[in-house]
């Protein structure tokens, strides 16, 4: 699923690890969302909206 | 300081560095895995040859190639995924995980040396002293579940979703095999089954998957 992960997270200036560190999983499950290798559970994405505060379907785009 | 480009971020947010503490413990993980992979491989060789398996040299030649290739490709992995300098952060999950694997590498290869210690051929079937084997029966089957249950609580979703990807390929892997190796022997065209050799190949199709789906 596209995703604007990538984008959110250099505007906070944070590496994959530290952005990670924030949902307590690993650097390569944050390279995989954002690439779109694996889509997020529903708490993930919860988390992930709660993080950047914004709506889940302002971070994820399930129609692209 | 300028803010970053969000459209443009900067490559270097992408690099995982690590401390020299773990690049340490890295190169004695892979240092143990390379010396269990030659204990292992030249048991799973020479149990193959010993049980018969060198009236079908075709196969045993092929087990060295599938062997040859396994060990090719994890060596490669491990050079691509070779820590770099400078300090990771890691989540705590994260360490709780990597720290239940090592746990789980440390039994294995204590179990390797134990039975070892006993037979030079790990995988062959001959007879074995009833303490060591009772003390490896007892690792396998009430630790290892264990530490791999602690593991499955402890690590991430995609890490979950990478080892359950892994275990559904090997598990049809085995339906495939396993029938199939089974009408051969019946057919004439191949030794029969070693249930080790196939546990191994098993776990090497689960391990590969695992590997791919999570750092590929």
């Amino acid at each position: 699923m596209k995703n604007r992960l990538k984008v959110l997270r250099a505007m906070r200036d944070w590496s994959q690890a530290e952005l990670a560190l924030h949902l307590d999983v690993s650097r390569q499950a944050v390279n995989a969302i954002e690439t779109g290798k694996h889509d997020p559970s529903l708490p993930l994405a919860f988390k992930l909206a709660r993080l950047f505060e914004m709506p889940i379907e302002e971070i994820f785009d399930d129609e692209a | 300081m300028t803010k970053p480009d969000p459209e443009h971020p900067n490559p270097a947010l992408e690099t995982e560095p690590a401390n020299p503490a773990t690049r340490m413990v890295y190169s004695v993980i892979v240092g143990m895995a390379a010396l269990i992979a030659v204990v292992f491989g030249a048991g799973v060789v020479t149990g193959f040859a010993n049980a018969g398996g060198g009236d079908h040299l075709p196969v045993l030649l092929g087990i060295v190639a599938v062997w040859m290739a396994v060990v090719f490709g994890l060596t490669w992995f491990a050079v691509k995924i070779w820590p770099k300098q400078g300090k990771e952060p890691l989540s705590r999950s994260t360490r709780r995980a990597r720290n239940l694997l090592y746990i789980v590498i440390g039994i294995s290869a204590v179990l390797g040396f134990l039975l070892g210690f006993n037979d030079t051929d790990v995988f062959s079937n001959g007879a074995i002293a009833v303490y060591p084997a009772l003390i490896a029966i007892a690792v396998w089957l009430v630790i290892m579940p264990i530490v791999t249950a602690m593991w499955w609580r402890t690590t991430d979703e995609h890490d979950r979703a990478s080892y359950a990807d892994g275990a559904n390929i090997a598990a049809h892997a085995y339906l495939f095999i396993v029938p199939s190796w089974w009408i051969a022997t019946r057919a004439g065209l191949l030794p029969a089954q070693d249930p080790m050799i196939v546990a191994f190949i098993i776990a090497s199709i689960w391990s590969a998957v695992w590997l791919k789906r999570k750092y590929f």
